[in-house]
Order: structure tokens, then C-alpha cells, then sequence
């Protein structure tokens, strides 16, 4: 530490518009005498020209169209998958009620519609409980999870250790992936088999009740072959 | 020498939470765009300067732009909206900086079509190399200082930092960076 470092803050100070005619009087007689604070003074202004044309060749190249674009895009990902799922339960409503509406019209008897409603009703209250149960988890689950992103900012090695541990246990949920699509098939082929079982006009009842079992196997499979080896080679890269 | 210019005043920083906080998309939508407007310059200089990459910085500038549409309309106005972006910004940088791979060069990007010739362009690898070599807390506030109309008192708050702290490390920065400026031969 030299005798000028009071000085030198006043140079960062006056660059930047902070420095009061007194304290710029001060500086403007000692700088009349001391040339490493005149050189202080010129590098500061060089770097900063410097920082600043860097950016401004940048800004120039930017394409800020598509980079708007690009943000576009993503807020339409972010709510595929509530989509999706809305979707899904209103494809099973529709295929309760079409069933309901033809046991009503006499096209359909309670025989018939007892064979194929008890399986929709079941699956309809697991969805259900299970979307509420999801939603209360990752509620309690985000909030913590900011409390720990606040903390692992406070330092880089911290981030670091943070967006390593957040990438494993991403990879960890993916890696029960598989249990999704393994899952949904019997519900397809169930599906299937209780409409062919119970004479229903089959195109409508089966696409509508379809789409619940057919979402989740994309999902399950864009996991597997998408999301996972992304997140492995993020993972490879932090460590 | 074109300046980018890190300001909003309160007053249009007020009108623009009206209208994010208003109950139609189109509202949203117009706020967002105001806002894209204003900061998609300074955001995006400051993504380069604590990234040192082009192509980092860009992914950066858009997560930002992608995490503000998302809160804009529930920010609570504790802060000023500049000081809540840069948060973002800064946050952002860092853990996309983080992603890259340890062996990876810092600059890799090749020139632009619009950029200045060779020597220019040797000078700016010089400058991201040496920035690159400082302490995130270095890199952070010489990057804030480099952006026109951004005061020292938003500069202190966007840090959560005293005033009187945010010279000095400015300082401390400066001395550091000549140093690195020095070893790469600037």
C-alpha cells in the first residue's frame, strides 16, 4: 500500500461522477505533482474504454431478434407440461362422461359400463391425488431449495458445489424414468381391452382416454434419450 | 463512442410495474418488451464480462430475460428494478460460467463479421483473459463500474454492499487488473 491510495479512490470516484469541486480541486493539485497517480488515472480510463468498446462489438454482432425468440420458445416449453397434464385429465373427464352419457341413452349396460368405470374412476382419484401430492411437495421442496441457491451464491466454490449437487439428484429422478413409461403401457393396453370389452364406439372413448398413458411414455422416454445424457455431460464438465 | 446506457428512472420503472403487475397478457407482454429494450444491452455486457465468452454471455442474456418475464409481474418493488436484473444477471453469469468445462480456453469465439481488425480483436482476448484471472467479486464490480449511468449507490445495492466498500474494492479490482493486464501483455 503506497501513500496514494486515498487519492486513487478519489480518481475511481471522479471517473465515475462521485467526487464533489473540493475533493477534485485536491486531486487536480496533487496529480500537478505525482506522476503515478497521473498514470493511475490514465490506465483507469483506458481499461474502462476498453470494457466498454468490447461490449459495444458485441452488441452490434448480437442477432436480438432471436435472442427474444429463443426466450419465447422456452416460456412455451416451461408450460408443455402442465399443459399436458391438464390435457390428460380432461381427456379422462371426456371419456367418463361419453361413457356415462351412452350407460344414460341405453346404448351401454350398467354391466358394461361397471367393467370400464371402475378402472377410469380409480385411475382418475390416483391422478388427481397424485397431481395435488406433487404439487404440496414441490411447493415445500422449491422454497428450500431457494434458501439453499441464496446461500451456495455467497461464494463461487459454493455455486459450483451447488449446481453439481442440483444436476445429481436430477439425474437421480431421471434414473426412475423408466418406471413412467413401464407404468402407463398396462394403462394404454387397459384402456384398450375394457372399451373393446364393453362395445364402446371405440375411436373417440379410446384417443380420448389414451392420451394420459400415451404423454406420459414420451415423457418417460424424452428423459431417458434427451434429458439424462444432457445432464450427464453437464455433470462430467463440473467435475 | 456509443454508450450503454444501464438507467431507467423511477418514474418509468413505476409505470412499467403497473403495467407487468396488470391483469392482461397484452400488459405483461408490453412491460417485457420494455424492459427487454432497456436492459438487453447492459445485461448483455455484463454477461460477457464476468463469462469472458460471447456464446456464454448470450445463453446468459437470455436465461435473464427468461427469469424477469417469469417474476417481473410478482416483483414486489423492494429494490429498484435495475438492481433486481443485475442480481439476476450476475447470478446467472456466474452459474453458467461455472458449467464450462475447467480445460476450455476462456476465449474461444472467433471475431464477428462486424468487428474491428486483428489488433482490436487481440486486445479485447487480452482484456477477457485478464478479467478472467480476477476474483468474482472483482470482475463483478468493475463490470457494473463499465456500465454508463449505473450510480455507485445502485452499484453498493446490487452488491449488498456499504457505499464507502464499493470503492475500494473498485480500487483493489483496478490495481489487480493492471496487474493481469501486464502479464498477457497488453
Amino acid at each position: 500500500m503506497n501513500g496514494c491510495e486515498g487519492f486513487e479512490i478519489a480518481i475511481e470516484m471522479r471517473l465515475h461522477g462521485a467526487a464533489d469541486a473540493d475533493a477534485s480541486e485536491r486531486l487536480n493539485a496533487h496529480l500537478a505533482t505525482c506522476s503515478a497517480c497521473r498514470k493511475f488515472e490514465t490506465d483507469a480510463r483506458r481499461m474502462e474504454d476498453s470494457m466498454r468498446s468490447d461490449t459495444e462489438n458485441l452488441v452490434r454482432q448480437v442477432d436480438w431478434k432471436r435472442l427474444r425468440a429463443r426466450v419465447r420458445q422456452i416460456k412455451v416449453a416451461n408450460w408443455s407440461l402442465p399443459a399436458g397434464l391438464l390435457l390428460s385429465l380432461f381427456g379422462f373427464l371426456a371419456a367418463f362422461f361419453i361413457g356415462a352419457s351412452f350407460a344414460r341413452k341405453g346404448g351401454l349396460t350398467w354391466r358394461q359400463l361397471t367393467s370400464f368405470a371402475p378402472s377410469l374412476g380409480v385411475l382418475l382419484f390416483s391422478v388427481a391425488l397424485f397431481i395435488v401430492a406433487l404439487f404440496v411437495y414441490s411447493l415445500k421442496k422449491s422454497a428450500a431449495r431457494i434458501r439453499e441457491a441464496r446461500k451456495a451464491e455467497e461464494s463461487p466454490d459454493g455455486l459450483l458445489a451447488y449446481c453439481r449437487k442440483e444436476l445429481e439428484e436430477q439425474i437421480r429422478r431421471l434414473r426412475l424414468g423408466w418406471l413412467v413409461p413401464v407404468g402407463a403401457a398396462p394403462l394404454l393396453f387397459m384402456t384398450a381391452w375394457n372399451a373393446h370389452r364393453a362395445q364402446l364406439p371405440g375411436v373417440l372413448l379410446v384417443v380420448t382416454d389414451a392420451i394420459l398413458p400415451l404423454f406420459f411414455i414420451g415423457l418417460g422416454l424424452h428423459g431417458r434419450f434427451v434429458l439424462r445424457p444432457r445432464l450427464q455431460r453437464e455433470l462430467e464438465e463440473l467435475s | 463512442m456509443v454508450a450503454i446506457s444501464a438507467a431507467m428512472d423511477t418514474a418509468r420503472e413505476a409505470a412499467l410495474l403497473v403495467r407487468a403487475r396488470g391483469t392482461s397478457s397484452a400488459q405483461h407482454e408490453e412491460a417485457f418488451n420494455e424492459v427487454f429494450e432497456a436492459f438487453r444491452k447492459p445485461v448483455l455486457a455484463l454477461c460477457l464480462h464476468l463469462t469472458g465468452s460471447r456464446t456464454e454471455a448470450e445463453d446468459a442474456a437470455q436465461d435473464v430475460f427468461l427469469v424477469v418475464f417469469q417474476g417481473l409481474a410478482r416483483f414486489r418493488g423492494e429494490s429498484r428494478v435495475s438492481t433486481w436484473i443485475y442480481r439476476i444477471a450476475i447470478r446467472t453469469a456466474f452459474r453458467t460460467k461455472a458449467r464450462r468445462p475447467k480445460t476450455e480456453p476462456l476465449v474461444v469465439d472467433p471475431p464477428g463479421p462486424a468487428s474491428d481488425p486483428a489488433l482490436d480483436h487481440e486486445k479485447s482476448r487480452q482484456l477477457r483473459t485478464a478479467l478472467g484471472r480476477l476474483s468474482a467479486d472483482h470482475r463483478t464490480v468493475l463490470a457494473l463500474f463499465s456500465l454508463d449511468g449505473l450510480s455507485h449507490i445502485e452499484i453498493a445495492s446490487t452488491l449488498g454492499i456499504p457505499e464507502g466498500t464499493v470503492w475500494s474494492r473498485l480500487h483493489l479490482a483496478r490495481k489487480k487488473l493492471a496487474a493481469e493486464l501486464r502479464s498477457v501483455g497488453y
